[in-house]
């Protein structure tokens, strides 16, 4: 698919049953996932333990508003790149993404195709390898 | 004659409450469950295809099979989304009617143009639900019932309140032939303006088009002064 990334650090959020699993299955070959979480609350304290390079976040999680959550792990980790994952294809609300600090924005039903390039994509703005 | 108002008033709230918790959960059903598995399932076609990769035909079959996968989440989503907008609180008004304005002139192959004036930004929910569903409504009429060459939707606040106009240049219709008032959607646009206040004028003649025009007032916007005027007795008129 692209060439092989240096097995980045990453973190799934999302709250679906077989998410995890498929996106594991699906990085394995490109990067490590050192941890998933359904649970937007303990995001924060799962950064912290785990330290990824990268965080998968699920701007529909229940009980939490996606932005919102993106805004806090980049203001507590601003080294951690944020990839915002929704189903819905708003142009304006990938601007809002951005604004609140994601480094890109998936579509849900792109997820196949598009994560790894995002994932290859944050690894040249990673402040670590400038 | 005033009890029956407030009846009638409150048996529209119930009515509107009822329909959009009914859209929220099917929509909510569909983006939570059905948008996810298809998700799901891309995802997977993708593992499967990079696993079997060493056969042309195969992945390009798989490839044929994620694009219909792809297509039927994009699908998914649509109606979704036509059903509740569940980020018209985060994109706003008028992006969101951009939204409908856009997906009905491809599906429908129509130029629908859109203007947006000074549209506040601090639009109640109320507000902004009322305008996207009429919006919804008229547009569907203009795409399914008009036969119209191009339709117009102008938003503009101004004055305390905000006026939504959706203009279309089909084949139109006399107002005052019996029954051609009383559908749904046209007893939905009143109903939803007189929750919050407003009024909607629906203007036609046969074959000179037609013209819905939504006037409410802006409460506590960030852009608009309260309006004082009466609420109309009957929301819906035509001329």
């Amino acid at each position: 698919m692209s060439e092989k990334l240096d097995r980045r650090r990453v973190l799934l959020a999302d709250d679906y049953p077989g998410m995890h699993s498929a996106l594991t299955r699906l990085l394995a070959p490109w990067c490590d996932v050192v941890g998933s979480i359904d649970d937007a609350a303990r995001l924060l304290d799962a950064i912290a333990r785990l330290r990824p390079d990268v965080v998968v976040l699920d701007l529909s999680m229940p009980g939490v508003d996606g932005l919102q959550a993106c805004r806090q792990i980049k203001s507590v980790n601003p080294d951690v790149n944020v990839i915002v994952c929704t189903a819905a294809d708003e142009p304006r609300l990938a601007a809002k993404a951005v604004e609140a600090g994601a480094s890109a924005f998936v579509l849900k039903c792109h997820l196949g195709d598009d994560l790894v390039r995002a994932i290859q994509t944050t690894r040249s703005v990673t402040p670590a390898d400038a | 004659m005033d009890r029956t108002e407030d009846l009638l008033r409150d048996l529209g709230r119930r009515l509107i409450e009822a329909h959009e918790s009914e859209r929220r959960r099917l929509s909510g059903e569909l983006h939570d469950n059905l948008g996810q598995r298809v998700a799901l399932l891309s995802a997977e076609l993708v593992i499967l295809r990079d696993t079997l990769g060493s056969s042309p035909l195969v992945v390009d079959q798989l490839d044929q099979l994620l694009a219909h996968t792809v297509d039927l989440g994009t699908e998914v989503h649509r109606l979704s989304h036509d059903l509740h907008p569940a980020w018209l609180e985060h994109t706003g008004l008028p992006d969101s009617v951009r939204r409908v304005c856009t997906d009905l002139s491809r599906a429908y192959r129509i130029p629908i143009h859109l203007e947006c004036v000074d549209v506040p930004t601090g639009l109640s929910n109320d507000i902004a639900l009322c305008l996207y569903r009429i919006v919804q409504e008229a547009l569907h009429n203009v795409v399914k019932h008009s036969a119209a060459a191009s339709a117009s939707v102008r938003l503009e606040a101004h004055s305390g309140e905000i006026v939504l106009t959706v203009i279309d240049d089909g084949r139109g219709f006399d107002p005052l032939v019996e029954g051609a008032m009383n559908g749904v959607g046209l007893i939905s646009m009143r109903e939803r303006t007189r929750q919050v206040d407003g009024s909607v004028v629906l203007t036609s003649q046969p074959g000179l088009g037609t013209r819905v025009q939504v006037r409410l007032p802006l409460v506590g916007s960030s852009t608009g002064d309260r309006r004082q005027a009466t609420p109309p007795k009957s929301a819906l008129e035509f001329v």
